[in-house]
Order: structure tokens, then sequence, then C-alpha cells
């Protein structure tokens, strides 16, 4: 297997690795009662006592009367989207866990996307300099060619180990 | 007067850190050796002062002194002798108190310890870190003053805020203050180096072993804060990105960054700017988190109250940034890198991806952070960017970092070898395809958590077959038995094997978090008596609740009674009782949780609540898969520090490999 391993290679198998995950989202329970769709919809808003957890995982009695609103829309046939579409009119954008993906709240989710390519394109930039060979400088003296590793003590264990794999 | 005693003892503190950094500077400029020592011990005695002001504050805490606000905000006649003490830092002020005893201590130890060996640099140390101390010193007397009296002191206090009468929270933030202030030793030794332009690798190694001190406190801190959060909330949760919990993990991303690029440059010679650029960014971020908390600028579980400290902590960050940008831009041109990068397909090559993934993710939880200050300062109103956010953005770039710790050891300096690399993946890329197969036949489908369990089952075989190979080595060559060897092979070179223990430790953490993140479930009923609900595998039937005496005296309990039987068989797998405590002083409920199931699948029951006297009840329960793993990881981590730490045998002694002693054999410093 002569397959050359590229840092495009390696790159491009991480970020497709990354945006699987990304897109991953977890399982929830099925079982068909108004609380666990109520549950749903709490898990997706931000609770107003309980600061940074969701409105779900909050026991407050605050909360508590939030989730009885939200179990009775449903009952008055609103659909989930209607419901946190009320609170969001009702509470500003603030309320909901995860910003919508629109508008200037866009900037949130591409800003982590271009440090990391920034990051990555100088690290390269950096590299391509210091790679190239400048002026022979002392010091440098191996050659790259020579046994991959400066350390003499894994030198070994690789040896050994290549012996017992024969 | 006895507080007072403490006030004087703070405010003495001061003027001898400011005292301390002069002469030390002055000591080192004129080459006097006299003012080097008079600055020495001017910085060790911050200590002992600082312990008199928080002696001072728990003479008070202690004998009900009320006329001190601080006393009378944390503590009531009725609050046990053991929060008393650790009300010492149950809220801002004195949490501020503790924090300067515990950065005086690492001053004092760091003061102690390092004096035989880097002669050179401790006089610009010692300055840098009373300079830094004498900063949190002045804060603690103008913006958050423990000893402030009030002048009309009430008959009883408030009492300890509920949330905190944990065991954890008497470890948890005493192991994050230390995470946190224990940073500030290896930073001193940054600018140190900067200041006397002596940046060779004298610097790295002081900084990398104090680093390590300061990280394994915040790794600590962090799975402590976890448990606790866990135990106390009521939420089934341990992890919610919350600001606090940001503030902590940003400095643990960068220093995990910075305790790996100082490898390449011990090694190679190279990327110096750039572990110069990380220790600073690391102390910068310690200096933000404290002030974004601290100021009350972001709420949290964790926050404090609104204070006057953020004016002050957003000077003195303008501050130790610029300081740092400066030192660093003009020693620019004796950070030169010694040698040529050859391949990215290289040890080097793959800590320089792992480091840019670390900054990028501490950048994505930063931006996270502070999105809702942004937004509040353009158009008013704070939008809150929860977990959904940080699971989408940064936990795939975590995902890969754990993959990267299992390749990465595999690959040589300079030119790794791709033949090599495949060989020795056989057998953990095998141990993932089993994984893999065992999960899919006990009925899982999703794609997303089986491509993880089967990168941490890749990572964890890939990680033991390291101790396994160099076992065996060792075993051909001495002949000695596999007991044996083992202790030889870590006492030979603890500083990676401790770490391949710390990888572990990160494995199993992941582990547990993608168990609970993906297979966690929960439920909320309402129930009449006797009446029963299921959820997974489980059946729970309501047997009613009763009022039982409160742990402490200034709370009311009413605790419910669950039973919990296998849904499958019937069989009874135990009684759950979760109770709520009411504060009416603190007017606040806390929601304690009672557990029960298996090691590896947690039930977590709480009471949500009950009407007309317990005929009906509201419960949630959350099941949480493997969640104890994440406590295991912890614990394997810590102990994986200590190996990499605590030094096995003596320096000097040296067997074998003579010439590779230095890198190879004996323990490093």
């Amino acid at each position: 297997m002569n397959s050359r391993i590229t840092l495009g290679r390696v790159a491009l198998g991480l970020v497709a690795l990354m945006l699987a995950i990304s897109f991953a989202r977890p399982v929830f329970a099925q079982t068909p009662d108004p609380s666990d769709q109520v549950q749903t919809i709490a898990k997706q808003l931000n609770c107003p006592t309980c600061a940074g957890r969701n409105l779900a995982d909050c026991p407050t009695d605050t909360c508590m009367q939030w989730k009885q609103e939200i179990r009775t829309q449903l009952q008055q046939g609103k659909s989930a989207q209607e419901v946190i579409n009320y609170f969001q009119t009702r509470f500003g954008p603030s309320v909901l866990q995860e910003p919508p993906k629109e508008g200037a709240l866009l900037v949130v989710w591409v800003l982590p996307v271009i440090g990391l390519a920034a990051l990555a394109v100088g690290a390269t930039i950096v590299l391509r300099r210091i790679g190239r060979p400048k002026v022979v400088a002392a010091g440098a003296g191996q050659p790259a060619s020579e046994t991959a590793t400066d350390d003499l003590y894994a030198a070994r264990l690789e040896e050994e180990v290549r012996q017992s794999g024969r | 007067m006895v507080t007072d005693v403490g006030q004087l003892a703070l405010i003495l503190a001061l003027f001898v850190c400011l005292y301390a950094a002069a002469a030390s500077v002055i000591g080192a400029r004129r080459n006097d050796e006299r003012f080097v020592q008079s600055g020495r011990v001017a910085a060790m005695l911050v200590f002992p002062l600082v312990f008199i002001a928080c002696l001072g504050l728990w003479f008070a805490l202690l004998t009900f002194d009320f006329g001190v606000k601080y006393v009378a905000q944390v503590s009531s006649l009725a609050t046990p002798l053991f929060f008393r003490i650790t009300a010492l830092w149950g809220s801002q002020n004195g949490s501020i108190l503790f924090w300067n005893l515990v950065m005086s201590a690492f001053i004092f130890v760091a003061m102690l310890k390092q004096w035989k060996e880097d002669k050179s640099l401790l006089p610009y140390v010692a300055a840098t870190m009373t300079l830094v101390l004498a900063f949190f010193i002045v804060a603690n007397l103008i913006a958050a003053n423990p000893f402030e009296r009030s002048a009309f002191p009430p008959q009883d206090g408030r009492g300890l805020n509920p949330l905190l009468r944990h065991p954890g929270m008497i470890i948890h933030p005493p192991m994050l203050y230390a995470g946190f202030t224990g940073l500030i030793v290896p930073f001193a030794f940054c600018i140190a180096s900067l200041a006397t332009r002596r940046t060779d690798n004298l610097w790295l190694r002081s900084s990398r072993r104090w680093m390590l001190v300061g990280w394994v406190f915040l790794s600590a801190g962090l799975v402590l804060g976890g448990r606790w959060a866990h135990d106390v909330l009521g939420w089934g949760g341990y992890w919610g990105w919350d600001p606090v919990e940001n503030k902590s993990l940003i400095p643990w991303l960068l220093g995990t960054a910075f305790l790996h690029s100082s490898m390449i440059q011990e090694k190679r010679g190279m990327f110096k700017n750039w572990n110069v650029m990380l220790m600073l960014l690391t102390f910068s971020a310690v200096v933000w988190g404290t002030a974004v908390v601290r100021s009350g600028v972001l709420t949290s579980v964790h926050a404090f109250a609104q204070s006057d400290l953020g004016p002050l902590f957003l000077g003195f960050i303008v501050v130790i940034l610029g300081v740092s940008l400066y030192m660093w831009l003009s020693r620019l041109d004796t950070l030169r890198s010694e040698n040529t990068f050859d391949s990215w397909f290289s040890r080097e090559g793959i800590f320089l991806l792992q480091n840019v993934l670390f900054v990028s993710t501490a950048l994505t939880v930063f931006i996270g952070t502070v999105f809702p200050i942004i937004t509040e300062a353009i158009n008013g109103t704070k939008v809150t960017v929860g977990p959904p956010f940080y699971n989408q953005v940064a936990v795939p770039q975590m995902a890969v970092l754990v993959f990267l710790m299992g390749v990465a050891p595999l690959l040589a300096w300079r030119k790794a070898n791709s033949e090599t690399l495949g060989r020795m993946s056989i057998v953990p890329l095998a141990a993932s395809v089993i994984v893999v197969i065992a999960l899919v036949v006990t009925g899982t489908r999703q794609v997303i958590p089986l491509l993880l369990f089967a990168l941490c089952a890749y990572t964890f075989v890939q990680t033991l077959l390291e101790y396994g190979r160099g076992v065996i080595a060792r075993m051909r060559t001495t002949q000695e038995s596999a007991p044996v060897a083992l202790w030889h092979l870590v006492q030979r070179n603890q500083r990676r094997y401790g770490g391949y223990l710390i990888h572990l430790g990160i494995v199993l953490i992941a582990i547990g978090a993608t168990g609970k993140g993906f297979y966690g479930t929960d439920v909320l009923r309402n129930v009449k008596l006797n009446e029963s609900f299921s959820l997974g595998d489980y059946t729970f039937t309501y047997r009613g609740v009763q009022t039982v005496p409160c742990e402490f005296n200034d709370c009311q309990t009413v605790q419910a009674a669950v039973l919990v039987t296998s849904a499958l068989d019937g069989h009874v797998i135990g009684g759950v009782y979760p109770h709520r405590d009411a504060y009416p002083v603190q007017q606040e409920t806390s929601t304690i949780a009672d557990t029960t199931g298996s090691f590896n699948e947690e039930v977590y029951v709480i009471l949500g609540g009950w009407e007309n006297a317990g005929e009906t009840a509201t419960f949630q329960v959350y099941i949480n898969p493997l969640i104890n793993w994440i406590w295991v990881g912890g614990a394997v981590l810590i102990l994986g520090f200590l190996v990499a730490f605590w030094k096995l045998e003596p320096a000097t002694v040296v067997r074998h490999v003579p010439a590779v002693s230095s890198t190879v054999g004996a323990p490093s410093k």
C-alpha cells in the first residue's frame, strides 16, 4: 500500500468527520404521552430562572408554570413550532437554546469556522516558511532521510516490535 | 478586633508584594544578590500574611460576628461548623480572599522549590507573580472587602446558599482556584524569559512542570464541578456549557495545547513563538474568565452577584494583554526556530494540528460565551447560546482530538512511516470493529455515536498497546517479568507513560459523554398514588410523600418514595427517595435527586412537585448511560498526573542508555 498521506487528504478526512458529528442529534424517548411533547419543546427553550439550563431540566416553580403553559397551548391544538414561536415573539430570541441560523445571528455559527480555517491557514504558511531550508544552518545536521526517530529508546522499541512481528 | 488584624494583614500583604517586585527587579538590574534575596523573602512572606487575613475572617465566621457583612451574608446561627469554615469561599468577597491565599501559596512554593535551579530568571518570576497578586489584593480591598462592617449588625445571618451545602462544593472551588492561580507560575516564567531574553528551553522546562500542576487542578476542578452540578442541580446532567464552566474550560484547552507544543520545542527547538503566545494567551484567558464571571456580566448557575469588580478587571486585562504583547513582539528576534519542519506526517506535524484544534475549540467556546454580551451591546437583547451550539461546533473538534490522541504516539519525529502506522493500527482497528459490531447487535443503530465509540476504542486500545509494546521490548532485552518490566518502563519515562494514563482517562470521559449525550433519555410524569410509569427498561411506582427531618436545621424536607422495578421481568431494582428542601430564609428550594441502577446505567429521579398532600406528584426521571465513566476517567487522569509528576527514582540514576538519558531515561524535571 503506497497511498501517500498528504496534508490535503488528512484535512479532508478530518473535516468530513467533524461535519458528520456536527449534524448528529441525540435520540429522544418516543412514548406517546403529552408530557413528552412538552419536554421536547421545553428542551429547545431557556429557563428564566435556571441560568444555563434548558427549561426541561429546570425544576423551579417558574419553569413548571412555563411547562404548564406549553401543555395548555398544545391542548388548544397548537403545533410544537407554533408554541416555540409564541415564546420567541413574547421573550425574544434569547429564549431559544439554539440561536436561529439566520440574519445577524448567523455570525455566531460562522465565526468559529472562520477561526479554525484562519488558524489552519496561518499554521500552514508559517510551516512553509520554517520548512524551506535556509542557509545550511549549523545544528540542523541530520539529513531528513535518516531514521525517522531521534528517540533511541523508541527506535529500539520499534525494532523489537518489528522482529516480534515476523 | 481580630477581623481588624485580618484586614491589616491583607493591607500589609499588598505592600510586601509591591516591595518584593521592586526589590527583585532592582536586584536583577544591578546584579545585587542582596536585593534579589530580599525580594525572594518578601514574596514568600505574602503567603503567611494572607493566611493571617483568612484566619481573621474564619474567626469572624466561627464566632458568629454578624457585624461583618460577609459573615451575615454567608452564615447564620443555624449553620453547622463545617459549613462556617467553608463559607470562607461561599460568596464573592471571601472567595477572592481565598483566591489570594491560594495564589500566594503557589508563589511561596515556587520561590522555595525553584530557587536553586533557574537563578537568572527568578527575580523576574518573583516580580511578575507578586505584581499580579498585588492586583488581586487591591481588588479584594477596594471592590470586594470581606472585612467590611455594617452599621447595624443583624441578629442572625442569611445562612449559606443551599446549593453550596454539598461536599463537592467544598473541594471543587479550591481545586479550580488552584488551577487558575497555579497558572501564574508558568506565566511568570514565560514573562521572565522574555524580560531576560533567555528564551531557550530553560523557562519552558519550569513552565511546563508548573503548567502540569495547574492543569491537573483545573481538570479535577472541572470534573468535581460536573459532579457537584449533577448531584445538586436536579437536572441529570453534569455539563451545561454555562459561562462559568466555559471560562474554566478555555484555559484548560489552551493549557493542554501548551503541554503538547512545549514538547516540540524541547525535542526539536521549534515553535518557540507559538509556545510563548500560548502561555500568554492561557493566563490572559484566566484573567478574562475571572473578570467576566466575577463582574456579573454573564449570569450562570455558579456565578457571583453583580459587583464593582468589572471596570477594575477590565483595566487589568488590558494591562496583561498589553504587557504580554509588548514583551513578545520586542523579543521576536530571539525566538527563531532552530530546525526545519520536514513533514506534516510526523509527531510535530500532528502536534501542530492538535494545537490548531485546541486553540480553535477554545476560540469556539469563547465566541459562544461572549456572544450574549456582543448582541446586548449591539441591539440590547442578550441572545443566549445554549448547548446545541457547542454540541454542533465544539464537540466535533474535540472528537477529532480524541482520534489524534490515539495516532500521535505512533508517529516519529521529523517524518513518520505510514507502513508502521498501518501495521500498528491493526489491533486497535480490530477493537473498534468489535465494539461497533457488539453495539449494533445490542441495538444501537445511530451512525455518529457508533463512530464516536469506535474512535474511543481505537485510541484506548492504541494507548494500552503503547504500554504493551514497551513492556515486551523490556522483557526481551532485560529478561524481566511483565510487572517488573512495566514498573521499570514507567519509571524510566514517567512523563510519557503518565501522559498515556491521562489519555486513557480522557477517553473514558469521552465514552461517558457520548453515552449520556446520545443515549440519555428522560421523562416528566404526573402520577397518582401507587400509579406507575415506565422509561427504558424501568418501571417507576409512586408510593407517597412525607415530611422528614432536614439535613440542616434551617430547612424543611419533603421526601417522595418511588419503587423502581424492571420493566422486562418485574424484579425489584430498588427504592429511590428524591426530596425537595425548602429554605424559608433564603427563599430557595433545592431539588435533590436519588439514584439507582447500575454502574453503566444510572437512573436519576427527581421530585418535581406534589399536590393535595401527595395524592398526585410529578417526577422527572433521567436515564444516564455511562455517566459514571466520566468520574472514573477523572480519577484515572489524576493518577496519570501523579505518575508523570512524582519522581520515582533519583534523577541521577542512569542506566542502559546513557547517551539519551536526558530525553528518555531520567524522569524529567
